[in-house]
């Protein structure tokens, strides 16, 4: 049931949300930020982690479970991009 | 009591009297003693100024497990008194999302309180209402 979420690839998913996380990251320049770079190098802690969790969830129209609210599973944008990507399909079907 | 009630905001501070010191000159005065949570690992003092008895919660980090250890100092929260039906109407809102588990808060009370992340990232605390102005 599609509750909002939006159709993308996963490119433009991985887009997004690096743009989400530019607003988090310290002295950082979104374009140098590597898709498996620990996120907590380049300062995003567990505040502004959950900060960028609400932000994708109203921006790509999903819930996120709160069992993938951790850095370990979440910690990288390969790892956000992977389960966005993965919520926003589960939503559509 | 209507469903939700401002109860006070909190402040992240590194040098608690400093800060109490800080905001004696801006009128506020200790209205707690300083508590140890030793469930979120801070030190508590709560102020209030005294005339419309606004309140503010100054929070210290005990060590390592802090709950704020690694949150810069200023503004942390605004927490709001509810019923214990609001938290489902505020899921229902989708406007955030709780992400804290329900803490005992020995600087009130023992009351439990929860926290949640607005959309643009504001952070709330949810604090269960008074036993004595419950239904």
């Amino acid at each position: 049931m599609n509750d909002g979420a939006i159709v993308m690839g996963i490119d433009e998913v991985c887009a997004k949300i690096k743009n989400i996380l530019d607003m988090y990251l310290e002295n950082a320049d979104r374009e140098e930020l590597s898709g498996d770079a620990d996120l907590s190098d380049w300062g995003v802690d567990s505040i502004s982690f959950i900060q960028t969790i609400v932000d994708i969830e109203a921006q790509f129209g999903i819930e996120i479970p709160d069992e993938c609210l951790l850095m370990e599973k979440m910690g990288t944008v390969n790892k956000m991009t992977d389960i966005i990507y993965r919520l926003i399909n589960e939503n559509i079907a | 009591m209507g469903k939700m009630r401002e109860h006070h905001i909190g402040i992240v501070v590194r040098d608690m009297e400093e800060s109490r010191w800080v905001f004696s000159c801006l009128g506020y005065h200790p209205c707690t003693e300083v508590t140890e949570d030793i469930y979120q690992h801070n030190k508590i003092l709560f102020l209030e100024d005294g005339q419309d008895s606004n309140r503010i919660e100054l929070i210290e980090p005990l060590d390592e497990a802090s709950t704020v250890r690694n949150v810069r100092p200023g503004m942390h929260h605004i927490c709001y008194e509810v019923e214990d039906s609001f938290l489902d109407e505020f899921k229902a809102m989708k406007i955030g999302k709780i992400f804290s588990s329900i803490y005992i808060a020995p600087a009130l009370e023992g009351r439990k309180v929860m926290f949640a992340c607005l959309r643009g990232g504001m952070f709330v605390e949810f604090l269960e209402k008074e036993l004595d102005c419950r239904e």
